[in-house]
């Protein structure tokens, strides 16, 4: 486990100062990170109870969701530095597109094409060539290389959330985030799942920011835990700050 | 940038295909929903295309409806019915005869039965017969109506017996002719017994009945020849007239005024100087008078000069036929004009005492009977001329006649006055007011055509009869229209698409609505696959396109549907109802560029639908489409 700062030149997400206000329902929610650095190559957890926030930042990392007020919001990919608050929707689609990969809770594939296809996508999305045999290598390693031609609807959970992985990762972005990757199977495929993604990630020097609310995944895997402090400042106002886990 | 921009274009094309076809059912039901739009819509329209317009053209365009008729019969010459082709409204003036000219006896050829039938010219172009299933006829051919063709018992490439009738010096005499059906006209050109030929062929019928020849035919008769008109008179005697006398020359005379008049008035009206001895009278004719040429005259004829002639009679008197001086131009062998004259009839006082004799005499031999007049002329004395192959050049009007004239040995002996044989300037007289012409093979003048007693008019849009029937009105020929009917069938025209109108706006605004739902709830549900491309990276503008193009798909394909519906209905109303039709109508029918924008708006409704929907879904944050579990 690495412990401290990174050096300047590897840290992929700089967050200073920045804040999310939402509104939902009549009570107010404020998300607070005061200080947050990801390295290249790191795999940070972000753990916590349902409605602390831990969704609000991933979309903020996954470029989906803008900051309310922020004193430094930055990507630093190919090695060039971005300054989010800056970028336009334009901007943020390209990076997304090129730069990151995302699971999400339920896979987030598209019914409509192979998973194959699927996975390919990406690859397609940013004019790659080659990506076919890649796609292939990268179901194989995750052991359904042989689900490459049907559509997502015949897969079990398990391989659908593999296929997700795959897509993730098929384009070789050097950030993926992971948004409960495994909350819809069972325990034993989360913990085969868990490993295969952070083989991966590690072997191809990807940076994974995985949302989990299960501690217990996590707590052995990964190189760093963040968790929320939750305060309430009034009757329907809440207020959830980023910290490190002890 | 530009290549990824493509790629993308054809990566959004297959994604949309791609989700069709794994949803094809639904596919098919959203086609099959805008198909179930559609195709009563495209029916509705192909309906109002075809069984309304059809009737509307049958209404609206019937040449019956747009034929404008001179009530009374008048002489249109030929000149003027040409001038009335070139106005734009006008699509065919064709010019008529006599009503009694154009009835004629027809039989079948080799049949005994004959029939009396009204025949009408027509020309190439006639819109009654083509209009109604029928060609125009050819030289040597005739269109029948239904009712003509009924009483004969013909049919198409049948041949007639037509016989024009006509008595000529109490003789009953029969011009015949053949003349092959080429084809019958519908029962909306007229519901008359009616054989339609060219104008030349009912000329040649009219000429006839005149009692004139008419070689193509070989029917025998006259030469149609010109007879002198008088502007006037002059009395001279060696003893004086009285009033009475005087005024009984003008009662049923065709004279208008008789008075005396001296020997200058005399000299400088009609050029002849009379000894102091002569009493002199003048008659003159309505409208004439000391150089009253044209307008509304009244010239008199030699009947009427026969009748004064009689009244005279037992009077010592001579009756001198006058014609108000004509210009004309003397021209040489080599066709140069030679001199202008001014030319004057020069009668002959032979039976006249010497005292009361006017000078000069005329040095030409009368005109024999059923022989035209001396063509000669005794020029004014200023006019340097002389030898062989002289003629005379006169303008009537548009029209020109020339003639060969021989100069007297004697000049005139009055400078600007050129004298010419009166029967000879009568000729030319009438030839200001109908066309004649010299026919050097007969060496005669010949009437020509006067022109023509009626016209038969079609306008090119129901909307211009009532403009030109102002016009003839204020030309002083009234005319039969269809006005009234016209009106009428306007009216119910105006309703009848009114309706459609109101019929359609109800369809299309249904349909359109009914289409924008069917999209927007088709883009609605795919809103988690949108957010998850939007959160891979597919730009905005990308991701806009993706329902657009599903949205143009299942529209076009609805299209397509709606027209093999359309298609298949289409066929079988003009199947049911093809008995109704004429060839080229149909109850229901599209033409392509109505179906081409009909397309054209579905797959714009459809565009529009899809883009404001899938932009009403872009703005949902992705974090709540995703996790909208």
């Amino acid at each position: 486990m690495e412990q401290g700062e990174p050096a300047d030149g590897q840290v992929v997400y700089r967050l200073r100062e920045v804040l999310k206000n939402r509104a939902k329902g009549g009570s107010a929610f404020e998300l607070c990170v005061p200080s947050l650095d990801i390295g290249r190559g790191e795999f940070v957890a972000i753990v916590g109870a349902s409605g602390c926030g831990k969704s609000t930042l991933l979309d903020m990392l996954g470029l989906v969701l803008s900051p309310s007020q922020c004193g430094e919001f930055s990507l630093r990919v190919a090695g060039q530095k971005h300054s989010l608050m800056d970028l336009g929707e334009a901007s943020l689609a390209r990076l997304r597109r090129a730069h990151l990969g995302y699971v999400l809770q339920t896979g987030g594939l598209l019914p409509f094409l192979t998973v194959g296809n699927n996975v390919h996508l990406p690859c397609r999305l940013n004019a790659q060539r080659g990506g076919q045999l890649q796609v292939k290598t990268l179901l194989e390693r995750l052991k359904i290389g042989d689900q490459a031609h049907k559509k997502p609807q015949f897969l079990s959970g398990g391989q659908r959330q593999r296929a997700a992985i795959a897509r993730a990762l098929a384009h070789h972005p050097p950030v993926v985030l992971a948004d409960e990757p495994t909350a819809a199977v069972d325990k034993f495929t989360a913990l085969e799942i868990r490993d295969q993604f952070k083989e991966l990630t590690a072997n191809l020097g990807i940076t994974l920011v995985m949302v989990t609310h299960d501690e217990a995944l996590v707590s052995q895997a990964a190189d760093r835990i963040l968790t929320f402090q939750v305060e309430p400042l009034g009757p329907n106002h809440t207020r959830s700050t980023l910290r490190e886990a002890s | 940038m530009a290549a990824r921009e493509n790629t993308g274009r054809a990566l959004v094309l297959r994604l949309s295909l791609a989700d069709l076809w794994h949803e094809w059912i639904l596919s098919l039901c959203l086609m099959l929903a805008v198909a179930a739009i559609l195709a009563p819509l495209l029916l509705l329209f192909g309906l109002k295309h075809g069984t309304i317009e059809t009737l509307r053209y049958r209404l609206i365009q019937n040449p019956v409806n747009r034929e404008i008729r001179p009530t009374i019969s008048r002489s249109y010459s030929r000149g003027w019915i040409e001038a009335l082709n070139q106005r734009p409204e006008v699509e065919l003036a064709i010019p008529n005869t006599r009503q009694l000219s154009a009835s004629v006896l027809v039989r079948l050829k080799g049949g005994k039965q004959e029939t009396r039938m009204e025949i009408v010219p027509t020309a190439p172009g006639d819109p009654l017969l083509l209009q109604n299933q029928a060609p125009v006829p050819g030289e040597g051919q005739c269109v029948l109506s239904q009712e003509a063709m009924r009483k004969l018992g013909a049919k198409a490439g049948d041949t007639l017996v037509v016989t024009t009738a006509r008595r000529r010096q109490g003789v009953y005499e029969k011009g015949v002719m053949e003349l092959k059906v080429a084809g019958v006209a519908d029962p909306r050109a007229t519901t008359q017994g009616r054989l339609f030929v060219l104008l030349p062929i009912l000329e040649a019928m009219e000429s006839y009945k005149d009692g004139e020849a008419v070689p193509r035919y070989g029917w025998p008769g006259s030469l149609p020849q010109a007879y002198p008109l008088y502007d006037g008179a002059v009395v001279a005697g060696p003893q004086p007239l009285d009033n009475t006398q005087l005024l009984s020359l003008r009662i049923n005379t065709g004279f208008y005024r008789s008075q005396a008049m001296d020997r200058d008035q005399l000299l400088k009206t009609s050029g002849l100087s009379f000894p102091e001895k002569a009493h002199t009278y003048f008659l003159s004719t309505l409208g004439s008078g000391a150089g009253a040429s044209a307008g509304r005259s009244s010239p008199v004829d030699e009947k009427n000069l026969d009748a004064v002639r009689a009244k005279l009679r037992g009077a010592e008197a001579s009756l001198l036929p006058w014609v108000a001086p004509q210009k004309a131009e003397l021209i040489g062998p080599d066709g140069k004009a030679l001199a202008q004259v001014e030319l004057y009839a020069l009668p002959g006082g032979g039976d006249l005492p010497a005292e009361a004799r006017p000078t000069p005499a005329p040095p030409w031999p009368a005109a024999a009977k059923g022989q035209g007049p001396p063509l000669m002329l005794m020029a004014a004395p200023e006019v340097k001329a002389a030898g062989e192959g002289l003629s005379l050049r006169l303008k009537m009007g548009e029209r020109e006649l020339v003639f060969p004239v021989s100069l007297t040995a004697e000049p005139s002996p009055r400078a600007g006055v050129s004298f010419i044989p009166p029967e000879l300037a009568g000729v030319l007289r009438l030839g200001q007011t109908r066309p004649v012409r010299y026919d050097p093979e007969h060496k005669q003048f010949l009437l020509h055509r006067r022109g023509y007693a009626a016209f038969r008019l079609y306008t090119r849009s129901i909307d211009q009869v009532a403009g030109l029937k102002e016009y003839f009105e204020s030309q002083g020929i009234d005319v039969h229209t269809k006005a009234a009917e016209i009106l009428q069938v306007k009216e119910l025209d105006r309703y009848l698409s009114l309706i459609f109108w109101l019929i359609a706006a109800v369809g299309i605004a249904g349909g359109a609505a009914s289409l924008v739902a069917s999209l927007y709830a088709s883009v609605e549900r795919k809103k988690r696959d949108l957010a998850v491309l939007r959160l891979i990276g597919l730009p905005r503008s990308s991701l806009l396109r993706l329902p657009v193009y599903q949205g143009v798909f299942l529209a076009g394909g609805g299209f397509l549907a709606a027209l093999g519906f359309f298609g298949a209905l289409a066929q079988t109303i003009n199947t049911l109802f093809a008995a109704h039709l004429h060839p080229g109508e149909s109850f229901c029918r599209l033409p392509w560029q109505e179906l081409a924008a009909a397309l054209a708006a579905t797959l714009a409704v459809a565009a529009l639908a899809a883009v404001l929907a899938a932009w009403r879904v872009s703005r949902i944050e992705p974090a709540e489409a995703l996790r909208d579990e």
